[in-house]
């Protein structure tokens, strides 16, 4: 079967010596929706940032979409995170510059014209239900807005597989509610997600796959669970 | 597609321009300052240098010609030491006139004319040699040469003028090349500054994919800018300088008039900006580097 996220024996330790991850084995169908959980530096974050290359695992085996991500060159790795979104607890939005151009900053990089980016923008802003907002600057939304403006950037390039690291780390339970319901309407569209979260009471009323994370070892692997009734270790 | 990508690197270059308006103002004006001191400072010392060159031109080498010398043979012999390398020019004094001055200066010195004497001068040439330096050689030559009686330089003295000159360039370029140094030191520290403070907008340009060309470029740009702007306020600085000076020169020391004359100042303020702009792209690019490396 060809995976969408496919890691061997994955490990890795910060030059302070810290062991971030320690042999993570974990395979995620393509389609698929899931969320890592676990508590704080037990490695969740750290294993997103090998998925879009933002660090290099010591040893393992780790491909996204077929893709051999430790060992591609520095040149190519901008190609790796075209074919990903990724989203963040900080939204991490430019904030000199509108929802439109936000997104639209996205598409420029890979140089689209300028019909297909109009026309892709207005369509990824009413996928995320941002359509009135687009020539808003960050400043003048709430929280819940932002990290939708986010979430249309990281889709803007359609891609198979998006990553969230706590997208709701910073919003109130409805707004929190509201992204997740976001994240899975994308997901009934085929694209796979993978969302790192310590919203509990999220996770449980979800029933989607969980992975539980520990001390950089995955300690829980469960098909369709909650946070901590299926996953958490004896 | 070409197109729109370039459309879009120029709209950022200058969107960036005004959005970060504190820190481009702080680049241009580094860039100002230091290059005008910089500026200032070569020029000056092109002018000093002026100033020896005009003072060396002055030595000459005196050569005089046997008693009785024909006057045709002494235009011959002008015409041989034209033809001598080294030589740029060369007049010659008859007997007659020189005779003549010496009457005149005497009569000045001592009130008298001379009179019932026979001319005892001799017809003399009065050379100069291309460059200072090459002086001695002109002379040894004219030592040489036949129909030449007597030769005279004023050596020491002139070597003394050609020590202090070379000295002075020594020295000159010794200071320009440290103030270079500092120049480019200043400008691209200034330009790291606006880079680190937007090192989240490279972060999410790499998170979304922008390849690290197409970070630099806009950044790159707008260093070039930032130094184009800052070498054209200092060239204003320079010239308003120059002109003042040169100003202040002919008024007080009139027989200066020259030094600022001949000095080549267009090529100066072209390879003024071109020597900002240089540094402000470069300066971007290797402030970039750090952040582009993650």
């Amino acid at each position: 079967m060809d995976w969408m996220i496919d890691a061997e024996e994955v490990s890795l330790t910060y030059p302070k010596g810290v062991q971030a991850l320690d042999r993570v084995t974990l395979k995620v169908a393509p389609g698929e929706f899931a969320f890592i959980v676990g508590p704080t530096g037990s490695g969740k974050s750290t294993f997103l940032k090998l998925l879009y290359r933002e660090e290099v695992p010591d040893t393992g085996r780790l491909k996204v979409d077929g893709i051999d991500v430790p060992a591609l060159r520095r040149g190519h790795v901008p190609f790796l995170r075209r074919r990903l979104g990724v989203v963040f607890q900080d939204f991490r939005l430019l904030p000199q510059r509108t929802v439109e151009e936000n997104v639209a900053f996205a598409l420029h990089v890979t140089g689209a014209t300028r019909r297909r980016l109009r026309t892709r923008v207005q369509e990824v802003l009413q996928e995320v239900g941002l359509a009135d907002r687009s020539r808003a600057y960050p400043h003048e939304l709430s929280g819940g807005e932002q990290q939708r403006v986010s979430l249309a950037r990281a889709l803007v390039h359609q891609p198979p597989l998006l990553l969230a690291d706590e997208p709701t780390g910073n919003l109130d339970p409805t707004t929190s509610w509201e992204i997740v319901q976001l994240l899975s309407a994308i997901n009934e569209q085929g694209t796979t997600v993978v969302m790192a979260t310590h919203a509990q009471d999220m996770v449980d009323r979800m029933h989607r796959r969980v992975i539980f994370f520990e001390n950089g070892q995955i300690v829980g692997d469960v098909k369709e669970g909650g946070y901590l009734r299926d996953t958490q270790p004896a | 597609m070409i197109l729109s990508r370039l459309e879009f690197i120029l709209r950022e270059t200058l969107s960036n321009l005004t959005r970060h308006g504190v820190m481009t103002a702080a680049a241009i004006g580094t860039a100002a300052v230091t290059l005008s001191v910089l500026g200032g400072f070569l020029l000056s010392a092109a002018m000093l240098g002026n100033l020896t060159n005009d003072q060396l031109r002055r030595f000459e080498v005196a050569a005089y010609t046997a008693k009785d010398t024909s006057r045709q043979r002494s235009l011959e012999l002008k015409k041989q030491i034209l033809a001598m390398p080294g030589v740029s020019s060369c007049r010659l004094i008859t007997k007659e006139e020189a005779w003549r001055t010496d009457q005149r200066k005497y009569n000045e010195l001592v009130g008298q004319v001379i009179k019932d004497l026979k001319n005892p001068m001799t017809d003399e040439f009065q050379i100069r040699a291309v460059s200072a330096e090459r002086t001695s050689e002109v002379a040894a030559k004219l030592r040489r040469m036949e129909g030449i009686e007597q030769v005279s330089e004023a050596k020491v003295e002139m070597e003394r003028v050609v020590a202090i000159a070379r000295a002075l360039k020594v020295i000159g370029i010794s200071v320009a090349m440290i103030l270079m140094l500092a120049t480019a030191y200043i400008i691209s520290s200034s330009i790291r500054l606006t880079v680190f403070a937007r090192r989240r907008e490279i972060q999410i340009m790499q998170l979304v994919g922008a390849t690290n060309g197409f970070i630099r470029t806009p950044f790159m740009l707008e260093g070039l800018l930032h130094g184009l702007g800052g070498a054209g306020l200092a060239c204003l600085m320079v010239a308003y300088g120059i002109g003042s000076l040169s100003q202040f020169l002919s008024r007080t020391l009139p027989f200066l008039n020259s030094v600022s004359a001949d000095l080549p100042l267009t090529g100066f303020y072209l390879s003024l900006l071109g020597l900002g702009a240089g540094i402000g792209a470069l300066g971007s690019a290797l402030s970039l580097r750090k952040f582009l490396r993650a």
